[in-house]
């Protein structure tokens, strides 16, 4: 039967995703630039005290961030992309980044700036971005569901960006206005364990709804008269999902800023490698999400002698290989 | 229509999308009994679509009530109704390019639990939907490269592998060809001759009268008549729905409308040199 050829053949490409996914891991672990630049050599940790510490408590929890930063920026990428039937979205959306961003902001310039209340004012913003967009995507009198969440998306998005530019303008350049930019450019140089202790209560069960949902998100991805007449209730489904891709994405860019196209370009290179079954395309975005993910932040603290913001390699880089996408072969997807 | 018989019953069912805004639909009552195609006529936006999705529960009535095989549709829980009700929608297409096997496998949905994935046993059943609508050969490419006509057999696959006992079709034989409007009609009629109840939407007559044994007739939302083929399409309903006049012809125990009046003059006789 060639469909079990083909399932054969996805599974197989998994595997290897896998396999790749592990390589970066080690690779990543003894990449850096001490106590020489680039590669560690394992006997350096056993001799070198200083060397062992700082691979323990600071590149471990690193890589693991830079690991679920990419699990759960393209796994609700993907999520985004199928709920709205748009593969020019993702997890940002919805008011969700500027959100971020606005609440960032916010603690640094009135609540002193500190780590704890700056990741928590972004997260609920994030959060209180799409509860906008949902509550006025409920009002708006024009076109289907979907057009309204992403017009009512629109609206409060510029909102925030306004605010953000206000909170600027209000801000104290010497100080503030730094803190501000450089948490908006996205980065995991201030990353610890408590770090990575803080997000996983949300990111495992938000990535565990994900994941056991996957095969319906092809259902969800139809027209709700079709999906409902398929026994799903599109409404409480789909919110679900939203629910649980925005929890996860804002705890992850509370700690790590804002890092773009992630979640829009790695589905696309998912469904080009195993189909666009969600079955398939979900595990394989997740991973491969987590290996660009580690490996542009293997560039950010290796390249060069000083810190590389995380979010201008993956912007550059995702930019560059989405329009390599478009000019190879098209994004396979229809509007 | 014997009222025992009938699997489907609707009473008074009206239906307006907002509140306080104008009926779609109003006080349509009629029966169906099982193992019947039924063709729903109608000039557009007469409210056809609007039948299918209340019957579907998509949409809820304002007034009135739909009983389905003995029980009101409120009765149903949703996965309980989409084992007994499919829809084959109008011109759908999927954004991401699923496999023509990937997209018939959805019809299983409604027999795995929230969180299953498709068994081997939902498989083979995809695979006899796809041989049942000759698509066999196509099953490994992507839907969004089939032609309009190889695409409505696809989303009439993902029907039979749901297996209803009622199937809605919306305007199933709108933009095909003659041969994939042949093979549509063939899965209709087998369906019906294995007990499923088929009901469809058309703007065309002459569809209605080739392939329905009962028809609904629709204009703004009221029921001009309902009852058989044969009794429904005659000249004075179908002048009354359509506003225009129209002619019914009986060849060979067919029934053939034409509209009668002529209004570019041509030259039939014409030859092509």
């Amino acid at each position: 039967m060639t469909s079990q050829t083909e399932q054969k053949k996805s599974a197989r490409r998994l595997l290897w995703i896998i396999g790749l996914v592990i390589i970066c891991l080690g690779l990543s672990l003894f990449l850096g630039r001490y106590p020489k630049p680039y590669l560690t050599s394992p006997s350096v940790l056993v001799d070198n005290d200083l060397a062992r510490n700082l691979v323990v408590y600071l590149r471990l929890p690193r890589i693991l961030m830079a690991f679920l930063l990419g699990l759960v920026l393209s796994a609700s990428g993907a999520v985004f992309q199928m709920l709205f039937r748009n593969p020019l979205v993702d997890s940002g959306f919805l008011g969700v980044s500027q959100g971020a961003a606005f609440g960032a902001a916010l603690a640094i310039v009135f609540m002193g700036g500190t780590a704890l209340t700056v990741q928590t004012s972004a997260a609920l913003f994030a959060f209180a971005g799409l509860a906008c967009s949902y509550f006025l995507a409920r009002r708006i009198r024009l076109g289907g569901w979907v057009l309204r969440l992403i017009l009512a998306g629109i609206a409060v998005s510029a909102i925030y960006s306004a605010g953000t530019g206000a909170l600027k303008y209000l801000s104290d350049p010497q100080k503030q206005l730094p803190d501000i930019t450089f948490w908006m450019l996205g980065g995991l140089w201030s990353i610890g364990w408590t770090d990575v202790f803080h997000v996983l209560p949300v990111v495992i069960p938000s990535l565990a709804i994900l994941f056991l949902m996957r095969w319906r998100l092809n259902l969800l991805s139809m027209r709700d008269e079709t999906a409902f007449s398929l026994g799903v209730a599109p409404g409480r489904e789909r919110l679900v999902l939203l629910f649980a891709a925005v929890a996860s994405t804002a705890s992850v860019i509370s700690k790590a800023g804002q890092v773009a196209w992630v979640g829009l370009i790695i589905p696309h290179i998912a469904r080009r490698v195993v189909g666009s079954d969600a079955q398939k395309t979900l595990p394989a975005s997740m991973l491969l999400g987590s290996v660009f993910v580690l490996l542009c932040d293997d560039l950010a603290r290796t390249a060069l002698s000083g810190e590389i913001p995380l979010g201008i390699l993956t912007s550059l880089i995702g930019a560059i290989m989405f329009l390599g996408l478009l000019i190879h072969r098209g994004l396979g997807a229809r509007r | 229509m014997s009222h025992s018989a009938s699997f489907i019953v609707l009473r008074d069912l009206t239906f307006a999308y907002r509140q306080g805004g104008q009926d779609v639909l109003r006080g349509i009552s009629l029966e169906i009994p099982k193992g019947t195609i039924t063709a729903i006529l109608g000039p557009n936006g007469s409210g056809k679509t609007t039948l299918l999705n209340l019957l579907l529960g998509w949409l809820t009535p304002r007034r009135g009530s739909i009983e389905l095989a003995g029980k009101p549709h409120r009765g149903y829980s949703r996965r309980a109704m989409s084992r007994l009700v499919g829809l084959v929608p109008q011109d759908e297409h999927a954004t991401f390019d699923l496999t023509v096997f990937e997209y018939v496998l959805l019809g299983r949905a409604p027999y795995l639990e929230f969180l299953e994935m498709p068994r081997k046993s939902d498989r083979e059943l995809t695979s006899r939907a796809l041989g049942s609508a000759g698509l066999t050969a196509l099953r490994e490419r992507p839907v969004s490269s089939l032609s309009s006509g190889e695409r409505q057999l696809a989303t009439v696959a993902r029907a039979l592998a749901q297996e209803p006992q009622v199937l809605l079709l919306d305007e199933p034989l709108s933009h095909l060809d003659l041969g994939n409007t042949q093979r549509i009609l063939r899965i209709i009629a087998s369906l019906k001759k294995g007990g499923t109840t088929l009901i469809f939407t058309t703007h065309d007559p002459n569809v209605a009268a080739s392939a329905a044994d009962l028809v609904i007739l629709l204009k703004e939302g009221s029921l001009i008549a309902s009852g058989p083929a044969t009794s429904v399409l005659n000249p004075e309903n179908l002048s009354l729905t359509y506003g225009v006049e129209v002619e019914v012809i009986k060849v060979n125990s067919r029934l053939i409308i034409v509209t009668p009046e002529k209004l570019i003059e041509g030259d039939a006789d014409a030859r092509v040199s």
